[in-house]
This record gives C-alpha cells, structure tokens and sequence, in this order.
C-alpha cells in the first residue's frame, strides 16, 4: 500500500525519506548516467561503492528477507512445479514421465461448452451483488457497533455476531432447507399467517441468489467486521478530539475521522476480493443446488467440477485451477491499477 | 478498554442533540435485531443437540431444548481419540499462531520500512502465492519429501506465511511513521530489533485479529490434517469429530432390528451428534474472542489520515 | 467465561459417566478370541504367514484396530494372513486416493477400495490396479457367490474383472409404506390399481387428514430426490413398467438394449401422467429437494401420506408420532405403487458391491496368488462362519447344523452384532440371510413384534408385502463417454435431468423435453448411450 501521506517533491528531496520510497541521490545508480565516457569510469567507482554501501546498510533487512524467500521457495514454489500437469493427462502413479502430453486440450474442454457465458453470468451476477450487498455490510456494522455507548452490550454483540462463522456450510445448508421449505418451515408459517400460500423458495430461480446473499451475510458480518473494528481501534484519538474542538457532531466524526481512517484497509480488501469475482464459495452453492434452480444457479467452478467428477481427471482439475488463476490476478492487476489511480491505495 | 471509556466520557461533555439521541436508540435496537439474527440459528443447532430424539425427528425443536437427552455428547465425550485430538489441534493452533505472526511481520517489515535492492521482485514473490496455488497432491508431496508428513508440524509449516496476513499486515506498518524507525536506526538499533521492541507493540490491533483468524484457521481446518496425518495420536478435532458424524450416519441409514427399543434413540442420532459436533468445535472459539480483544486498543502515535 | 467453561466441561463429564456404562460387549469378556483356541485351516494356510497392507473406506461402527475385535488376529491364526487396514473416512476419500497414488508404486497398499471418484475403470487407466481375468481359477468359490446373473454387476465397463466383491445376500430393505389411519379414515382399502392409488392421493389432497386445521399440507406422495439430482420419482418409473437403474437412468429395454430411461416406449406417457399429478398437487411440491435427510420430517411431522423409504423408517416414525399424542398413527408396509398397465415393480438391493482392488503393487512382491487363494478360503464354507458368526462356543453354537447366534450378541439388533466385529462389511465377504434375519429378531419371534416393527419386518423379508415384485437392477456402466458427458448432459445446468424436472414442474411442456433432449444427443448423449449398449453386451 502506498503511503497515503503524499508527500511533495521538496520533501522527498531533502527531509527523512517516506516508508517505501527511494532516495533519489546525487549520482544515482551506475546503469543510467548521462555522464561523459571521460567521466564514466570515474563515476562507476563511485556508483560501485553506493551499491555496496545500500546492501550493507540494508543487511538486517536482508537477513530478514532471506529466510523468508527460502520458505517460500520451499514449500510454495516448489509444488508449483505440479501445475504443468494441466498440459498433461496426467496420470497420478506414473507421474509426468509416463503421462500422455495433451496441450491445451483441457482448456478448450472447459471453454467449449454452450453454455459457457450462462456459466460466467450467473458467477458475475451473484458475485457483483454480493460485492455490493455483502462485502460493506460488516463495514457498516464496524461502524454502527463502534457508536455503542456500553461496553458490555457492545462485546456481548460482538461475540455473538461472529458465532455463525463457525457454523459449517452442510449445516447452514441444512438450516436454510428448515426454513424455506414450505411443508415444515418458518417462513411458511408466517406466509399461511398471512393467508399466502407459501412457494418453494430454494426451487425458484429469482430467489436463488436472495437467499444466499442473506445467509451470506449472516455467515460474514461478524466474522469480517473483525479486521474493521481493530482498524478502527488503530484510529489516533486525538484525531477524534480534533474533530470535536472544531465542532463536529457525531455523525461528522463517523464521516470524517472513522472512515477515512478505515477506508485504507477497505479498499485493499475490495481489491483482493476483486480478485474473486469469477470463483465462489463452492460447498455452498453445491449444496443449494437443484434441477429446478439450475439455470441461475450453475457457476463456473460448480461447472468445472462437475466436468471431473466421475472420474478424477487430475489435468483438468489443474487446469481449471490454473484459469482461475489466471483470471483473479488478472483482475486484481487491472483493479490495483484503478486503485491507485484513484485513491492513492493499491496493493503494490 | 479505558481509552474507549475516555472517549465515551468526552461525548458526554458536549450535550447531544436530539439527532444524535434518536440514532443512539435506533442502534441499539438495530444490534439488538442483529443479536437475534444471528443467535437463533446458533440456539437452535445448540437445541437440537440436546433435545428428545422425538423431538428431533419431528422437527419441532426451536431455540430451547426440547426434553432433555444428552446421548449426542455422551457418545462424543466417549470417544478415545477425541481429547488427544483436542489437545493436537490446541498445540498447532497456539504454537502456529505464534510462529506465524512472528514470521508474517518479518516478511512485512521489509516491505513497509525497507528500501533495498530486489524490493520489487520480493514483493512479487510473496504476492505471486496469494492467487496461485498448486493445490493439495503437490503440498502432499513436498512435505512428504521434508520428511514432515505425519507431524502436526506440517500443520502449522503449512500455512507458515501467507501472503494475505502479509499484505494486511504490512498494510498497517506503513501507518506507522517512517520517523519512528529512522530514528531507531539512528540510535544504533537493527531491523531486527526494531521489529520486535518497537513496531510489534504498536500493532496490536492487527496482530490480534491476524492471529484470530489464524488460530480460527487451523482450529477449524479438516482437509489439510486429512492429508498430512496418518496415524491416530496425531489426529486433530476435526478430523475425529467428521468420523463420528460419519459413523453415527452411517450406522443409522443401516438397518436396527425390529424390536430394539432404543432404535427411535439410534435414529435421531445422527442429527443430535452432527449439531453436538458443531458445538463442541464453536465453544473454544467463542472463548478465546474476550482474551484477544483486549489487543484491540487504539496504539499511542497512530492514524492513516495526515494529522 | 471461565466459569461457563467450568461448567460445560463439568456437565460434559458427568454425561459421560452417567450413560450406560457398556459392560462386556456381547456378554464376553474383554480379548476374549485370544483364549479360542484356533488351529489352521485345512483349505488355506500360508506357511511362514504373509502380511497385506491395504487401504479402504470405513463406515458404521466396526472397529478399526487390527486387536480391537476378534476378526482379523481369528483370520491370522486360521490362514497366516496378517491384514493391516489403513482404514479412512468416505468424505474426501478421492483426494485420499490421489495423494497415495501421487506417492508411487514402492508406496502403495496390496490392496485398495475404489470410490471417491476413482472407480475400478479409473484405477486401472492410472495403471494401479490389475485384472483379474487371468486368475478367475483360484477364486471359483467368489464366483459361486456371485452367481450367473450377478454376472454383469461384476465387470467394469470395459469388460474385464477388478474387484473382489462384497455379497449380501439379504433382501432389499426399502418399500412402500402408506398411512393405514388415513385410509381407514377415508373408508378406503389398501391400493391395488393405479386408480385406487390416484383415489387415495386425490383424498388426501383434498381433505385435511392430520387434524389441523390446514387442508392443504398434507403431502400425498413423497419420494426422495437422490443427492445429484438424477434418482428422481423412481418407484413411479417402476410403476410405469420401466426398471431404472440405481440413478434412474439406465434400464433394459424388452429387446436387450441398454439405453437411457428417455428412450423408453413408456417414457412419454409417464412424463406427461406426472406432470398432471404436479399440476393437480399429488407430486410433492418440494420433489426437487426432497433429499432422504428431508423425507423423514414429512413423516414424523404428520404429513405424509405415503412415501418409498427404508423400511425401518415406518416403524419409528409411527413410534414418533404415538409418543407425541397421535396414538392411532400407524405407518404400513404395502406393495409397490401398481401403474396403470398393472406393473408392481421394486428395485431389489443391489447385492454385489465391488470391494478390494488388488494393486500392481502387490503384483510385483508376487502375493497375488495367496491374496486371491484367501478371498477363495473367505467365501467358502469355513470363512463364511467366521464372517458371519464369528467363533463358535463364544458368539454362536451349532443347533440341528444351523447356526445360531447367541443372544446376548443380538439383543441389540446390529449394533453390538457389528461392534463386535462381525459381518465385518468394509472389508467384505458373504452376508447371509439366516445371520441378517437373526440379527433383525434379535431373539423374539415374529408374534412377539408390536404392528408397527411387524409392519417393518414385512417390508423386508422376500415373503412379505414385495415377494415377486423385486427387479435387478441393470448397472450404470462407466464408458468413457459417460465419464465424458456425464456432468455436463445429465446433471448439469442444461442436462437432461434439469429438463425433466422443469418438465414436470411445468415449465416444459412435453414436446418440448422431448426436442431439447434430441439437441442434447447431438451434444454427445447419442455417444453415451452406444457405448453403453456396446459395454453392456459385451458383459452381460
């Protein structure tokens, strides 16, 4: 994240450098001097020994740095030597040796389907509403929580709001079958109450992404408002009472001191869930899954999934994982670069 | 807490308004809404684990126990392997969680407060592994080749470093001013050092929800103790707690006899311990959450917004 | 906090102590097969004994250590084969298998469960696992077992032998049951046609028999829904003449092709009949949900009014119901729904399951000969006892040359039958009718049941309400173009069972299905079914 003091270029030039920026000295580094081939030996020299210098003054960094390049190396990248398998038919025992070289046949199975953009629309729509619905929510709830005048309530609240976290998602699926069905659930006792005669809720299409945004966010609230009420303990106080002095009242406070201060975090995490928006929660929308709903309810992962499922294809499977890679970081390129043309925010 | 108790002093020196009196009381109904919103569901799984299997099998359980039949964490409770397995998952998560924070800020230092040569492609390696993962037969095969596998440390090198901790983490050092750490290094101290006697206790707040989540993480975590564990006395909860559920569903989706009484007991079972299961693995959880909030108090000399 | 904690953990052990505390399994005593005094077999024993690794699925409640029952160290002494089971769960078990694969050959167990995805036709492309075809003389007892019209259930897809089987040879254990007050209420006798039955379904539509107030929640019919959405209304393709396959998918036509169940002359007429039960209410409005977990609320919540389940389900449902007041409650076992050209079929249990694989590995230590000799010695007449019994003098006694197991082994149904280790099912070997029947008595006689368990036993005994109606079903054959298209034609968004869903919902009208369903061949459907008409000729 850049640092969101933007500072000015007199600063940068002579005062304490900021976090994560370069000094631009005099000199400069060895590769792009304008100088004079009279004046290049003399100026590699000297350049040489800045390089020298900069390590030396940055070894405890290095030494930090190192060890953590090495576990990174070692259990993350090393196993990144398997994902060639999605170019292979890859055959678990026999390994890569004994397996039949396929190309890109993988992918062009998983993106010959028809219904292939039926697929993507259903991923896009139920992810850009959730973006819109689920993803401020805890945010909202952070704030209206932080507003809580007694502490007591407030952690009584709070520990309770993140308690569906734990619930698994076979359970929750459970549940929601409890409640929308209309021969033994709550929600039909209500309808009948009010002289309507309850629907199948889970078998109709237009209720499909209703029903997981609102068991989303009774899944996500707390647990995400997690990270946003400690930012908003990280807030300065005195930043509170420098509102207050000049008069602010407490919804000015919110506006000025608590989002601001909050929106830092806010905008990282958009971005990476950016990121997201061509996968989902995959047990979740399995198990709401049926005939019925089918149409809205397919998504891309589901699909892909379902395409192996018979019969472990351990090539398509990694195939598939390779595109969704592709994709999300793709997506978090192009959603880092708008971030920081906008805001000042960006991953990196 | 006595910096927010400060604070909710200082809203009483200026009066309220009126406004500000409605949206008090409007919020307080607003969580109070919330609070049942998110109870009930979690009452009714605590219910059903402990209600009449009759009860049970005719749905009728709401938010209060029905009857009172507690077979579902008796045949828990039971079970050989689950203390051990208590104890195996305590120690990955607390030991993890430890060494994890400790490992994520050394990886976040030197992208918040470092400026050194190679910056941009260390940033790009730690990043490369938020999207890309190579999925569970390479992790399988590489611990194996360590010579890890069937040790729970595995389990916690697993997920030693991940690159999202590292991002939200460091994304809070940058808060930190630079000045902080300039002077430090003036004065004759190593990154190191820096590290941990200054930035570390300025950082609570993320620290404490870093660890959260990873101690939640591991907790909770069945698929990679299902792969990297073998033999029983290194089985974590989760594991233990899925076989019972298995087990209970299993063997009542089988046949009973016709005259066994207690059949209708066997029935519901699998319901009661499938909820029982869930609350066995919630109550730890729930507990930490008070020990760690007192992390979340607001640091000396911070703010994201240029004072 | 700490206090909550305190308790919890206070009221957990007192839970603990204060339930039934297990006293000798069995009415034996603890290791109590290591005081039997087993000599080796006649038939089968291995000098110098041979040890077997395998890997497989374990469910219900046999125990998993090699000393934890008496079955194993009892097969050690009587063959010399020591087996040493890495037993795991059924959730996940494909990745299991993938990671052991991913291991090598030099890692590999002997012997390994199919499933999870990795079914014997995928475990032999990978090149794990061998045929058996070459052997079939070591295993002539196995085949015995199977039988000639077993045959077919045997083979893969592609023709050849991989498994040892597992055999029960108990009768099927689901059946029709129908709410005998409601038709008493109604004046009505049991169904015997297709129009008595629609006459019960329309009656209890139309009026609010459970008592409440509310005519209209009663549901007629209740069927469960398969968990991939493809075993849907199955007993009413019975009733239409067409024997399904397990998924309802596949059945045999009278010609001996093997095709899809839309290929059925009948298909039509039982598409279009039941898309007007949907419309007129009789088809339950929740079918597409209605998964087995969501049937029994029906039942117990008095709401049923009749419904294809297991037959142990009757029985305690009604007890459920007497318990919560409802004292005339009474679930009954009756025969299978009769369509309306007279057809009475139900899908008999499937009584060969594939079990062990036998792995190149131990193809390559040369044990494959021993391995195969002892599931030879396992359906024979002395493995048999032992899988069945267990040892004579402990678990059961010869009476007039029947065996009979004792009753502090069975006065608990299956439960302690089971943990004690017999009829040892992951592991697999012959269950027989007479061991299965004394285990559902466990002691009484059929006089002594009270109506609603006599009501079950009927439902399950191959002379009760379903003798003659049973069918075997054809398999669902794995050909590489159902691997293929599977997913994607037949569960998916678009496939065929998404079609005949919204087709008896009303969303389709028949025609419509009909021509989607012709799009969908051209897709690769037309594939599926001609390689599976070829693989089932080949086989059967």
């Amino acid at each position: 994240m850049q640092d969101s003091r933007r500072t000015d270029g007199e600063v940068r030039m002579t005062g304490t450098p900021r976090a994560g920026q370069r000094t631009r000295c005099k000199g400069g580094f060895a590769l792009n001097t304008a100088a004079t081939r009279k004046e290049s030996v003399l100026n590699s020299a000297r350049a040489r020994r800045r390089v020298c210098n900069r390590i030396w003054r940055n070894r405890y960094i290095y030494l930090m740095v190192i060890p953590v390049l090495i576990y990174m190396l070692l259990l993350k990248y090393l196993p990144m030597y398997y994902l060639r398998a999605a170019f292979y038919d890859y055959k678990l025992l026999k390994g890569f040796e004994g397996s039949k070289y396929v190309g890109f046949k993988w992918f062009e199975r998983l993106l010959s389907s028809p219904d292939l953009w039926q697929y993507i629309r259903n991923t896009l729509t139920l992810n850009l509403l959730s973006l819109a619905i689920v993803f401020p929510a805890p945010l909202v709830f952070a704030i209206l929580l932080n507003e809580v005048r007694s502490n007591g309530y407030k952690k009584v609240v709070q520990t309770v709001s993140y308690m569906p976290h734990f619930v698994s998602t076979v359970v929750l699926v459970s549940m929601i079958n409890n409640i929308c069905s209309p021969s033994i659930g709550v929600l039909a006792k209500i309808w009948k109450s009010m002289g309507l005669t309850p629907v199948n809720w889970l078998a109709v299409p237009d209720y499909f992404y209703g029903i997981n945004i609102v068991s989303g966010l009774w899944q996500c609230i707390g647990w995400n408002a997690v990270i946003y009420i400690s930012a908003i303990a990280g807030i300065d106080q005195s930043l509170y009472e420098a509102a207050r002095m000049d008069g602010a009242n407490r919804w000015k406070q919110i506006l000025h001191v608590t989002i601001p201060g909050i929106l830092p975090t806010f905008i990282l995490l958009l971005i990476m869930q950016i990121g997201q928006l061509m996968n989902c929660v995959f047990d979740k929308i399995w198990l709401l899954q049926n005939t019925l709903n089918m149409q809205v309810s397919e998504m891309l992962p589901t699909y892909v999934y379902r395409l192996g499922m018979v019969s472990q294809k351990y090539g398509q499977a990694t195939a598939g994982g390779l595109l969704n890679s592709v994709i999300s970081v793709t997506l978090v390129l192009i959603a880092n670069f708008v971030s920081r043309k906008v805001s000042e925010t960006s991953l990196f | 807490m006595s910096a927010v108790r400060a604070k909710n002093k200082k809203h009483d020196f200026i009066r309220r308004s009126t406004g500000e009196k409605v949206f008090d009381v409007v919020n307080v109904l607003i969580m109070a809404a919330l609070l049942i919103f998110f109870l009930y569901p979690v009452l009714n799984v605590v219910s059903i684990s402990l209600s009449n299997e009759y009860e049970v099998l005719a749905s009728n359980v709401t938010f209060y126990p029905k009857g009172f039949n507690g077979q579902a964490y008796s045949t828990i409770f039971r079970d050989p392997d689950l203390w051990r397995s208590i104890g195996n998952s305590a120690f990955v998560a607390i030991v993890g969680c430890v060494l994890s924070l400790l490992a994520t800020c050394i990886a976040a230092y030197p992208l918040a407060f470092g400026d050194f040569y190679g910056k941009k492609i260390y940033t790009m390696v730690i990043m490369f592994t938020m999207w890309f993962n190579a999925g569970v037969v390479p992790m399988f095969l590489t611990i194996r080749a360590l010579g890890l596998y069937d040790t729970l440390w595995a389990l916690i090198l697993n997920t030693l470093i991940s690159a999202y901790n590292v991002v939200i983490i460091r994304s809070y050092f940058s808060s930190i001013p630079f000045s902080v750490v300039e002077s430090a290094r003036i004065d004759g101290a190593n990154d190191y050092q820096i590290l941990i006697r200054l930035i570390i206790p300025l950082s609570k707040p993320v620290l404490a929800t870093v660890a959260l989540w990873i101690i939640v993480g591991h907790w909770n975590d069945y698929m990679t103790p299902l792969i990297l564990i073998s033999s029983k006395k290194n089985k974590t909860l989760q594991l233990v707690l899925k076989e019972l559920v298995l087990n209970a569903e299993t063997s009542t989706s089988n046949l009973a006899s016709v005259n066994s009484s207690n059949n209708t007991g066997v029935a519901a079972l699998s319901t009661q311990i499938r909820n029982g299961v869930l609350v066995v693995s919630m109550v730890p959880m729930i507990v930490i959450y008070p020990f760690l909030q007192k992390f979340f108090v607001s640091g000396v000399m911070l703010g994201s917004v240029k004072g | 906090m700490k206090k909550f904690l305190s308790l919890a953990l206070a009221l957990a052990m007192l839970l603990t102590s204060v339930s039934a505390f297990a006293e000798g399994l069995g009415g034996l005593p603890d290791k109590w097969w290591e005081a039997a005094d087993l000599q080796p077999s006649e038939t089968f024993y291995v000098e110098g004994g041979m040890t077997v690794t395998a890997m497989g699925v374990h469910f219900n409640q046999y125990p998993t250590d090699f000393n934890g029952c008496y079955y194993f160290p009892s097969i050690e002494k009587l063959t010399g084969m020591h087996f040493d089971v890495d037993w795991r769960t059924d959730s996940d078990y494909g990745t299991q298998v993938a990671t052991t694969l991913a291991n090598g050959v030099e890692n590999l167990p002997d012997m390994i469960h199919p499933g999870g995805g990795y079914s014997q036709s995928v475990l032999a492309n990978e090149g794990a696992i061998i045929a058996l075809d070459d052997y079939l003389d070591l295993i002539p007892n196995v085949i015995a077992a199977v039988g000639e019209d077993r045959m077919s259930n045997w083979r893969a897809a592609d023709g050849h032998i991989y498994t040892i089987p597992t055999i029960v040879n108990v009768p099927g254990s689901q059946t029709m049951a129908i709410r005998k007050d409601w038709l008493d209420a109604l004046g009505m006798d049991m169904p015997t046609t297709w129009e008595e039955w629609k006459a019960y379904w329309y009656a209890v539509r139309d009026n609010d028999m459970n008592g409440n107030g509310d005519k209209s929640d009663e549901i007629p019919l209740v069927l469960e829904m398969g968990a991939t959405g493809e075993r849907c209304l199955h007993q009413l393709l019975n009733a239409f003449g067409i024997k399904a396959s397990n998924d309802a998918q596949f059945c045999v036509l009278e010609d001996g092709t093997y095709t899809m169940v839309y290929e059925h002359p009948r298909y039509r007429e039982f598409l279009t009949e039941v898309q007007q039960l949907y419309a007129d209410g009789i088809i339950d409005p929740e079918f597409v949900t209605r998964y087995l977990a969501e049937v029994y609320p029906t039942m117990s919540g008095n709401l049923a009014g009749s419904e294809f389940i297991w037959a142990e389900q009757q029985a305690v449902h009604t007890e459920t119901l007497n318990a919560s007041g409802d004292e005339d409650a009474l679930y009954l076992s009756c025969a299978p729904i009769t369509g309306p050209y007279g057809d009475q079929w139900i899908q008999m249990r499937q009584g060969l399951t594939p079990n062990w694989c036998i792995t190149v590995k131990a193809e390559q230590e040369g044990k494959v000969e021993n391995i195969l000799k002892f599931w030879n010695w396992q359906f024979s007449e002395e493995g048999r006892r032992l899988y069945n019994y267990g040892l004579e003098g402990y678990t059961y006694d010869i009476v007039d040359g029947v065996e009979v197991l004792r009753y502090d082994v069975v006065k608990n149904g299956f439960n302690d039958y089971r943990t004690l280790g017999m009829e040892f099912e992951p592991f697999g070997g012959d269950w027989q009718n007479n061991a299965f029947m004394q285990c559902v008595f466990s002691g009484k006689t059929v006089d002594d049941l009270t109506i609603p368990r006599k009501s079950f036993y009927d439902g399950l005994n191959e002379n009760g309400v379903n003798a003659g109606h049973y069918y075997a079903m054809p398999p669902t054959l794995e050909t590489d173009a159902y691997v293929e298209y599977h997913g994607e034609l037949i569960t998916g968004g678009n496939g065929v069972c998404t079609l005949r869903d919204q087709c008896i919902a009303g969303q389709l009208t028949v025609d419509e299905f009909f021509a989607k369903y012709e799009a969908l061949k051209d897709r690769g459907l037309q594939d599926v079914l001609d390689e599976g008409n070829e693989a089932y000729q080949l086989i059967k």
